[in-house]
Order: structure tokens, then C-alpha cells, then sequence
């Protein structure tokens, strides 16, 4: 936009001054031509006035010559009229020649020689007694006219001269005017010209803009094409995602219906298997109630380890029991973690005693969950915390958690033995044991526990350990 | 000298564990009439019949859960629609393999149903049950 209006700017300055001296020319040329014109005239009318006078004269001379042969007094009324004409015209010609000197001069020359040539004349009329005057003046009267003749031709000479220097006046502007207006117009074309030149490639490039506006826009249209293509796509996408999220919700709910089902077998499993197992023991008593004679020796010994298994499968069924009705105890509710550890604190309260046994605890959060799993959940941590402490010294145990966005971090850090970094995922599953049970007792049931109550409120569980110096179980319970 | 329990009733399919509690209960000497039947429909038949035209009235009844055909609370269902003559005296126990809180609120909905214990039956629990509803029989 600012070079075209540079462009524009300065060609237009020179097309308008160009057109401005045009127009003075013209202007210019015509006040000259009909200034010219008007001299040229007043020219001819002097030339012709001159004639006129001299032929008046002429008539006068006739008329006196007339009169003085006839002495007819018409002739002198002839004369005295054409010296009324005589006397207009030379006013006239006064006041045509008034501004040039030497025609004035010349014409004042021929008044007087008039004036001395019809004086006499005109004395002689009034008083009637001019023979002998006439008759010698008869003969000046060939050299008067002859000179008035001569004197007025030089008069009409004088003006052809002006004519012609005043025509060659009139043809010299002519010609300057043309040549003006011809520069005025190869002015006016170079401007223009110029002003093609330089607008031409504004032009073209507008014309290149056009074209490029042209491809841009059929480009966009293309994208605009694609667009609608991959939005198609998109949308097919989102189809398939969301017929696949439904498939996942229809698999989750089959797979609760199937964790459901298992934990349904799990407990009548568990429940019909103590049935025999409890008869088992029941007749162990009474066997041993009834025959105490049979007891004895090595019976005693094969007694003793039929009643530990009988034991153990016990606490390991009804460990699968309580296991599989993990969630089932009531409904999720707020509970203040503080309390819980206060009455896990109260629970523990003569182990901790007699081990000093120090707890720290943050102050927890009240979270949403189930109750009895949750305090499970901190017992049993803080119960593997005691139990694998190190012998002789006073367990420590840190509860500490922070917050993020959409969950509860827990962590429980103890001074205890600590655990070999590739049993880490190991000490979760189901009856997993690290230790014989003459180090450690347990049915390796309580990670599995703590495992399926945090997934209980869908959160995650895992251990960090340096080996022999302790461990710190965290896990993540859903706000 | 202590008074003995007029006659128990053990309801339960297992032979062993009626076996078992039958001889749990003799030991302590509480009663010396202890009747069992193998499931509910015996049960509701032996409290129906008549002995020179009186019914059993059990004074304690130790009732399972889970057996085939009439469980437990099929039984509790028949059980309270008998005329008061024929249930027994005062106290209807389960007695049960189960663990499961749920079973445990279910039996509290039953109000001829006045405890809830996991088997095996023990001294411990026996003497519970006397100190309970039976001062007088210790």
C-alpha cells in the first residue's frame, strides 16, 4: 500500500503539472492568436481608412478643380461634403494610429499639406474672388497630389511592413505554442507511460497475489477436504474406543462377577473344608482322651505333628475364609486413620510395652473406605513391622503420607531386617513366606491381606527395602 | 447337688460332630437325655410326636447351618410356625461351620434364635450358655 501510494504520489504530481501546462498553453495561445488576429485587423482597417483618405483627397481635389473651372455651386457643396468626409476619416485614422509615432508623424505631414493645399481654396470660396490664385496654384495643384499620394502609400507601405512583421509575430507563436503542447504531451504520455510502468508490476504482482490467494485457497479447501477425512476417521476412532471401553466395562463386570464367584468358591471351599479337618481334630481329642495308654513313645511325636498340621491347616483355611470375604463386611464409610491407629496402638499396647516399641505417625487423613479392612490393613503392617524387627532392637516405625490429586500416599517405614530386593512382588502373593516358620511364625497371609484391601479401594501396594536395615511399605488408597 | 438339663437336641447331617458334641456334653453332665436327629424334617417330626401326650420340649437345641435338604434356617421357618407346645422350652443355639458375619446378623432376625457359635462346641461355651439362661442348673 505505501508504494503504491509513493508510485502513485509522485506521477500524479507530474501528470497533473503536466496537464496544468497544457492547459496555459492553450490558454496562453489563444490570448496570443487573438491578439495577433486583432492586430492583424486593426492593420487592415488602417490600411483601408488610408485609402479611403487618399481618395477623399482625391475627390476634394476634383471637386475644387471643379469648381474653380465651372464655379458651379454644386461642386463647391460637392467639395465642402467631401471634406466632411475627409475630416472623419482622418479623425478615424487618429485615433487607429494613435500609438505609432511615426505613422502620426507622416499623417500630421499629409494634414498639412491638405490644410496648405485647401486653404487658399477654402478663403477663396468664402469670398469669391480667387482666380489668379487658383490659376497659379493650378500647377501645384499635379505636385500636391502626387505627393499626398506618396505620402499615404508610405503610410500603407509602413502598415504592409507591420502586417508582415505582425503576421511573422502570429506564425512564430503558432509554432512555439505547437512545440509547447507537443512537449506537454509526450510530458503527459511519459508520465502516464512511467505510471503504466510502475503500476504494471503492482499489478502483476496482484495478479500473482490473486493467484496465489487462488492456490492457497484450493490448498485450504484440500485441508479443509482432509479434515473432514481424519474427522471421519476421528470419529470411527472414537467409535472403536468407545465400543471398546464398553467392552472393557462388560469384561471388569464379568471379571467382579468372576472375582465374585471366585471368592464365593473360595469361602465354601474353605468353610467345607474345615468341616472334615475339624472332625479330623475332634477324634485326634478323643483318640487321645479314650487310649492314653496307645499315646506314648513315638505315638506321642506322630501325635504332636498330626495336631501342628491339623493346626496349621486351620489357620490357613480360615485365613483363605477371611480372605475371600475381604469387602464384605459393610459399606465404605469416612474414617479417620488417627483413631484407627489409636486403637491398633490400644491393641498392641503390652507388646509395645515390653519391646519399646515407638510409632510415629503424621496426622493422617480421614479417608473413604471400609472400616474393619482398613484397620486390618494398618495391623497387619504394623504387626509385620514388630514381628520382623531385628533381635535386640527396639523396633521404630514411621507412618507418614502425603496428597496428590486423586489418591492417599501411605508409607510405613521400620528399622527391621529388611527384604532382598528380588522378593519384593513375592511377599504379596497368597501363602508366600520368606522364613521357616522356627524363625518367623505365619500362613504368609498378611501382605496378601493388606494386597487385596488396598485394591479394595482401588489402590496399589508395593515395598522398598534396603536389606538388613529395613522396609517401608507404601501404598495408595483412592480419595 | 446341682439340677441336670431335662433333654438336649442336636440337629446336625454330620454323624461325627453330633457324636462328637453328644459326648462333649455328656462329660460336663448337664443333662442325661440328649436326643439328635440328622436333619431339619426329623427334627420338626421328633418335637411333633408324642410321648403319653407330651411333646419333647427340648430345653436347649444346638441347631446347624448347613445341611442337605432342610438347612438350618429352612428349619428356623418351620420351627416358629409351631404351636408354643411343641417348640422347645427356652433356647435355640446355632451352632454352625460358617464364620460369615452375614450368616450371624441372619440369625439375630430370628427372635426363637438366642446365640450364634462357631463349631466345635466346647466346655467353655456350655458353661457360657448355663451361666446365661440356666443359673439355677449350675
Amino acid at each position: 500500500m505505501k508504494r503504491i501510494k509513493k508510485i502513485g504520489f509522485t506521477n500524479f504530481i507530474i501528470l497533473i503539472s503536466s496537464l496544468i501546462l497544457v492547459i496555459v498553453l492553450i490558454a496562453f495561445s489563444f490570448s496570443r492568436n487573438a491578439a495577433s488576429a486583432e492586430r492583424i485587423a486593426h492593420t487592415w482597417e488602417v490600411k483601408n481608412t488610408i485609402r479611403s483618405l487618399s481618395s477623399s483627397i482625391s475627390e476634394m481635389e476634383s471637386r475644387k478643380l471643379a469648381y474653380i473651372y465651372t464655379s458651379q455651386i454644386k461642386y463647391k457643396h460637392a467639395f465642402q461634403s467631401a471634406e466632411d468626409e475627409y475630416d472623419s476619416l482622418l479623425l478615424a485614422l487618429h485615433l487607429l494610429i494613435n500609438d505609432n509615432q511615426s505613422q502620426i508623424d507622416k499623417l500630421q505631414h499629409v494634414e498639412e499639406i491638405v490644410n496648405t493645399n485647401f486653404g487658399t481654396f477654402n478663403e477663396s470660396i468664402s469670398e469669391d474672388k480667387s482666380q489668379i490664385i487658383i490659376n497659379q496654384e493650378s500647377i501645384d495643384e499635379m505636385e500636391f497630389s502626387e505627393i499626398i499620394h506618396i505620402r499615404l502609400e508610405e503610410m500603407v507601405q509602413q502598415e504592409d511592413l507591420l502586417l508582415e512583421e505582425r503576421n511573422a509575430n502570429y506564425e512564430s507563436w503558432k509554432i512555439i505554442i505547437l512545440i509547447s503542447l507537443g512537449i506537454a504531451t509526450i510530458i503527459v504520455f511519459l508520465s502516464l507511460y512511467n505510471l503504466i510502468n510502475r503500476i504494471r508490476p503492482l499489478l502483476e504482482e496482484l495478479l500473482q497475489t490473486k493467484e496465489n490467494l487462488e492456490v492457497t485457497n484450493a490448498s485450504l479447501k484440500n485441508t479443509l477436504g482432509e479434515l473432514n477425512l481424519s474427522n471421519v476417521e476421528k470419529e470411527r476412532e472414537i467409535k472403536a474406543k468407545k465400543k471398546a471401553i464398553e467392552e472393557k466395562e462388560k469384561l471388569n463386570e464379568s471379571l467382579s462377577v468372576k472375582n465374585q464367584q471366585l471368592d464365593h468358591f473360595a469361602y465354601v471351599a474353605s468353610h467345607d473344608l474345615q468341616e472334615p479337618l475339624r472332625t479330623v481334630s475332634n477324634y485326634l481329642e478323643i483318640f487321645q482322651e479314650d487310649f492314653p495308654e496307645r499315646v506314648e513313645g513315638e505315638a506321642t511325636m506322630y501325635f504332636q505333628f498330626i495336631n501342628s498340621a491339623v493346626e496349621r491347616m486351620r489357620n490357613l483355611i480360615s485365613g483363605l475364609l477371611s480372605f475371600s470375604r475381604i469387602g464384605t463386611s459393610g459399606e465404605m464409610e469416612q474414617i479417620d486413620l488417627n483413631k484407627t491407629i489409636e486403637k491398633i496402638k490400644a491393641d498392641f499396647s503390652a507388646v509395645i510395652e515390653e519391646r519399646e516399641i515407638l510409632i510415629k505417625s503424621d496426622a493422617l487423613p480421614t479417608v473413604s473406605g471400609y472400616r474393619i479392612e482398613l484397620k486390618q490393613l494398618f495391623q497387619n503392617l504394623i504387626a509385620n513391622a514388630i514381628k520382623f524387627s531385628k533381635a535386640g532392637i527396639a523396633p521404630h516405625i514411621e507412618i507418614s503420607y502425603e496428597e496428590t490429586d486423586n489418591f492417599y500416599n501411605f508409607h510405613i517405614k521400620d528399622n527391621g531386617i529388611g527384604i532382598p530386593d528380588k522378593d519384593f512382588l513375592k511377599i504379596f502373593d497368597m501363602f508366600s513366606r520368606l522364613h521357616s516358620t522356627k524363625d518367623f511364625e505365619g500362613q504368609g497371609i498378611g501382605l496378601a491381606f493388606c494386597k487385596k484391601i488396598v485394591e479394595l479401594h482401588y489402590g496399589n501396594i508395593w515395598v522398598t527395602s534396603n536389606f538388613g536395615v529395613g522396609s517401608t511399605i507404601h501404598f495408595t488408597i483412592k480419595k | 447337688m446341682k439340677k441336670k438339663l431335662k433333654n438336649i437336641l442336636l440337629i446336625d447331617d454330620s454323624e461325627s460332630d453330633n457324636f462328637y458334641h453328644a459326648r462333649k456334653i455328656k462329660k460336663l453332665g448337664i443333662t442325661d437325655n440328649i436326643h439328635t436327629c440328622f436333619s431339619g424334617a426329623e427334627a420338626l417330626e421328633y418335637l411333633s410326636s408324642e410321648l403319653d401326650g407330651i411333646h419333647p420340649q427340648p430345653t436347649l437345641i444346638f441347631l446347624d447351618i448347613n445341611m442337605p435338604g432342610m438347612n438350618g434356617w429352612e428349619f428356623l421357618e418351620e420351627y416358629e410356625k409351631l404351636e408354643l407346645a411343641k417348640q422347645g422350652e427356652i433356647v435355640l443355639t446355632m451352632l454352625s461351620n460358617s464364620i460369615d458375619e452375614r450368616d450371624k446378623q441372619k440369625a439375630h432376625e430370628y427372635k426363637t434364635v438366642q446365640g450364634f457359635y462357631s463349631k466345635p462346641l466346647s466346655e467353655e461355651y456350655l458353661f457360657s450358655i448355663l451361666e446365661k439362661h440356666f443359673k439355677e442348673y449350675m
